[in-house]
């Protein structure tokens, strides 16, 4: 995520539908020459638009020494194109291939670590001072964002998960074609100056978002336990020592790989004519070559056999997570446990608030959901704060009791009627935003493999037994499919 | 049968030709109508602001009230928390906590009371459907809540364990200490609750509190959605019509001192340093608001902001700058806040007095001035994402006693700031030599710093 913080926690969308028929009649679609699927939903709410692009790579897609590529690649396409940043692109070239040659060096003697030859470091970033002042003449700073806000966008952002990337442009209706010509031309030709300020910009943000952070760090360490293989286990900012070895050809090798219009979708939701705007899009994407698409192989997270567990030490108050293997959406059992989290942890009428939180007064608070992505199995989570004096350990216990509850016995009609009314409920408030509803149709199209997936959901879920849930309890909320993370308070003395 | 509601405010941006590239892309003209709701007085001096709104079959009614934390006593500060968390929680004098709940959920409604500095809102979503019944059980949480003595203890112990949780993340130690820094730790703005403070508050507290702000002279209520007005109109009066009372006495805010330059330091083992940087700012009614926005933007308010393009973008010294000139009762704070690894702490500070500065002694460059305009312009359609906002906003100018024309004559202010203008306003709200520091990191990292700074502990 380019400007607001926490890019490791994208967690998996909670997804729901409902008779809303009269929004999916509406959804109007197409698909590109070269691949790229389109996905347009008209409403005339107010004269404006989400402009929302999806491309089908995210830190799944990364190998080991080169995590955090993708979201690295992500913060690159904000440097501008060959016709955007630039005075004259012509001339600022040869001086960012002088670059690149001395950092082939500096980076070199960096990596000895120790042995580095100091003096020569600094002679090398003293002369890359110079290159990056002289440079400068032909730039023209963050012109990208100067276009998209004095247009009115409200902010260009993006966001990498481990699953996807996806770039974020609202507009005034009237600019629909300034966003389509420059989203077009960001995903076409772009020029990745700038290149190491933006790596120490994405190590800062690691600082911020990990390093100090108590989510940050014990959301790392949970999936880094909880995944022994399948890369779901790195995160999707990257591990410190890939980020601060990134290089251009990196990012650049990952780009032609994976944006590509044919893994490319895109979500127009606003005040728009569908045929208008299609063939707006045909016009400025319609030239972007078809590419072949790289093939890759990726490891399965073998069964788990036995509880895992980790402990972070950092300044902090302790906290936990509990993570089960399951199936990821579409699968039927992941809409089981849409209907389990909501009957464990949705509001104040929900099993583990009432039972934590307000009969036994042993947590500040507790919440679930399926996380980290949905293109592979995934996991359940449990999110839970004990409350001073009890212990992260008197909060399993207590959870495992309600578990064991789930398992043995079915759950009431009443609390399965009110997921229902949920479901139906969800679905009416997300539509309310373009941006939302942008977001998930991108997401059930690409990663669901259909957008109706979304307008499915509320008859999927009024389709959930007792039994099914049973079901679903015993085959995977048990202990020998379990990680537990938790902070322990160390250093600092803390309250 | 519906009549139209609306008396139309229509802003119409002139078609433009784009000078930058792609030569020659057309923006034609749009039209945007600021939602405009129905204000009507009840006979007992509730405010009711209607809107319907047809697109989805939901409903939505927020409730403000004047009366939030700035109003507690300083020995029971925290007491706002608690009261909205046991009142959203203690349930009414008809239904337990349960029941309330359980009625509230089975509809898939939602119903939140939160707490401000000085109003407390309480919001309600329904499907269209629910309204009525919606309504009926947020009268009664209204008027009749029971503050259960289970659930007051519960809402301490819940206050209780987020004061010794806050000092776990850098970011809210900088915001909470650094208001403290500017404001002093005494005025309502600048002190915090402590575990006392919050053990002090009683059942008894919570009930004169709650006699005390609600009443239906303190009362403003927005409905907008899928409902028919009559319907919604003859309900709100069965519900609130025959309720008597008069508003509170609330006490005005004592103004906070200017303080002379200077810098504090917070230990807390991190990798970075988290900075806060300025002095207090404007209040609420402010004639040069526009002036301000086009300032904030140039300086740290846009991602083409100066701090941004210094800091982060040539630099790449932080993953987040920022400055902000918001408003508040007595008065708002100017702040720049920046996170940046230990080692560059003193560059960014330096970067930032600098930036501070020079906005005091040279205008914008013509090019900046237009960027920032048009930006807030074009932006305009934007400020409320959907009629419910738009109608909350309007009703919040009446209940802060700013002008009701605020957002329609909005663009016009910003189309008439001038260069001059934005240095006029950096000469009066801007000193760099007052600009009060708060640096929370390592100590040991960030020991050269620390020493030269007044030590400070997190609260």
């Amino acid at each position: 995520m380019r400007v607001v913080s926490v890019a490791l926690l994208m967690v998996g969308f909670c997804v729901h539908a409902s008779a809303q028929v009269s929004f999916a009649e509406r959804v109007v679609e197409h698909r590109l020459n070269n691949g790229l699927r389109v996905l347009i939903l008209p409403r005339k709410q107010s004269p404006t638009v989400a402009f929302y692009i999806l491309h089908r790579v995210g830190g799944v897609d990364e190998e080991s020494g080169r995590t955090g590529v993708t979201h690295m690649l992500e913060h690159m396409l904000f440097k501008g194109t060959t016709t955007i940043g630039t005075k004259d692109y012509e001339k600022e070239k040869p001086i960012w291939d002088e670059i690149e040659r001395l950092r082939d060096e500096l980076e070199a003697e960096r990596a000895k670590g120790e042995k580095a030859d100091k003096q020569r470091i600094a002679q090398l970033q003293r002369r890359e001072q110079e290159l990056l002042q002289q440079v400068s003449q032909w730039l023209i700073p963050q012109e990208y964002d100067r276009i998209f806000e004095r247009a009115g966008s409200p902010g260009t952002n993006a966001w990498t998960s481990n699953d996807v990337t996806v770039y974020t442009v609202s507009i005034p209706a009237n600019r629909l074609e300034l966003a389509a010509w420059l989203q077009a031309d960001q995903m076409s030709h772009p020029v990745w100056r700038q290149f190491y300020q933006e790596r120490d910009v994405v190590l800062e943000e690691r600082r911020q978002s990990v390093n100090d952070s108590p989510e940050g760090a014990l959301w790392e360490a949970f999936l880094a336990t909880a995944f022994l293989v399948h890369p779901y286990r790195n995160p999707v900012i990257g591990w410190e020592s890939d980020v601060s070895r990134l290089r251009t050809a990196d990012i650049a090798r990952f780009f032609r790989a994976y944006y590509a219009p044919n893994n490319t979708w895109l979500a127009v939701v606003g005040d728009v004519h569908p045929d208008q705007t299609i063939a707006l899009v045909e016009k400025y994407f319609g030239k972007i070559p078809l590419q072949p698409l790289r093939e890759t192989r990726i490891s399965a997270e073998p069964p788990q056999r036995g509880v895992r567990r980790v402990v972070v030490r950092m300044p902090a108050n302790p906290q936990m997570l509990m993570g089960f293997h399951k199936p990821s959406a579409p699968h039927d059992d992941d809409v089981v446990f849409s209907v389990i989290q909501g009957i464990l942890t949705r509001g104040r009428t929900s099993r583990l608030y009432r039972e934590l939180v307000e009969k036994q007064k042993i947590a500040l608070s507790v919440s679930a959901y399926s996380a980290p992505g949905d293109r592979y199995p995934n996991l359940f989570v449990i999110d839970a704060v004990p409350r001073h004096p009890h212990t992260v350990q008197e909060l399993e216990q207590a959870i495992w009791r309600e578990l064991s509850r789930l398992r043995t016995q079915p759950v009431t009609e009443a609390e399965l009627k009110r997921m229902r009314t949920w479901a139906e409920a969800d679905l009416l408030r997300e539509l309310r935003s373009n941006e939302g509803m942008a977001t998930q149709l991108l997401w059930a199209d690409a990663v669901l493999g259909d957008w109706r997936e979304l307008f499915r959901f509320v008859e999927r879920v009024r389709r959930v037994t007792a039994q099914d849930v049973l079901r679903v309890a015993r085959q995977y909320l048990h202990k020998d499919n379990c990680t537990v993370a938790v902070i322990e308070p160390a250093g600092e003395a803390m309250r | 049968m519906r009549r139209l509601l609306c008396t139309l405010f229509t802003l119409c941006w002139a078609a433009t030709v784009l000078a930058i590239p792609p030569m020659g892309i057309e923006a034609p003209p749009l039209h945007y109508t600021l939602p405009k709701p129905e204000r009507i007085i009840l006979p007992n001096g509730v405010v009711v602001y209607l809107l319907e709104e047809h697109d989805l079959p939901l409903v939505d009614v927020q409730i403000r009230l004047r009366g939030g934390r700035l109003y507690e006593p300083a020995d029971r500060a925290g007491l706002s928390t608690v009261f909205v968390r046991a009142w959203r929680n203690g349930g009414t004098l008809r239904h337990s906590p349960e029941a309330f709940n359980t009625a509230i959920e089975d509809m898939a409604a939602t119903l939140d009371i939160a707490d401000e500095n000085d109003t407390l809102s309480i919001t309600l979503s329904t499907l269209a459907r629910d309204w009525r019944r919606g309504l009926a059980l947020l009268a009664e949480l209204l008027r009749t809540p029971a503050f259960r003595d289970e659930q007051v203890r519960l809402a301490k112990a819940q206050v209780v364990e987020q004061i010794r949780r806050r000092n776990d993340d850098l970011a809210s130690i900088a915001s909470r200490e650094f208001a403290g820094f500017v404001y002093g730790t005494s005025h309502p703005l600048g002190r915090v609750p402590t575990v006392q403070s919050v053990q002090n508050i009683t059942r008894q507290h919570l009930l004169a509190w709650h006699q005390k702000l609600v009443t239906p002279r303190n009362l403003w209520i927005a409905v907008t959605g899928d409902f028919d007005r009559r319907a919604v109109l003859e309900e709100l009066r069965k519900r609130f019509g025959g309720w008597k009372g008069s508003s509170p006495a609330l006490p005005t805010l004592p103004p906070p001192k200017d303080q002379p330059a200077g810098t504090g330091f917070i230990a807390k083992q991190a990798d970075q340093a988290h900075l806060r940087i300025g002095h207090l700012g404007v209040p609420r009614r402010v004639p040069e608001r526009a002036a301000l926005d086009v300032l904030n933007y140039i300086l740290g308010g846009s991602f083409t902001s100066r701090l941004t393009q210094e800091i982060r973008d040539k630099r790449g010294l932080a993953y987040a700058v920022w400055s902000s000139f918001a408003p508040a009762n007595p008065r708002g704070l100017f702040v720049i806040g920046c996170q940046t690894k230990s080692e560059s702490a003193e560059e960014v500070i330096h970067l930032i007095r600098e930036q501070v500065r020079r906005l005091t002694e040279e205008p914008p460059s013509e090019e900046e001035l237009q960027q920032a305009k048009e930006s807030l312009i074009h932006s305009f359609v934007f400020l409320f994402p959907t009629a419910s906002d738009a109608v909350s906003a309007q009703m919040l100018l009446e209940i802060h006693g700013l002008p009701r024309d605020t957002y329609d004559t909005y663009i016009d202010r910003v189309r008439a700031v001038t260069a001059q203008d934005v240095i006029a306003v950096a000469r009066k709200y801007l000193f760099p030599d007052r600009l009060r520091v708060l640096i929370v990191g390592d100590g040991k990292k960030l020991a050269h710093l620390a020493e030269q700074a007044q030590r400070l502990q997190a609260r």
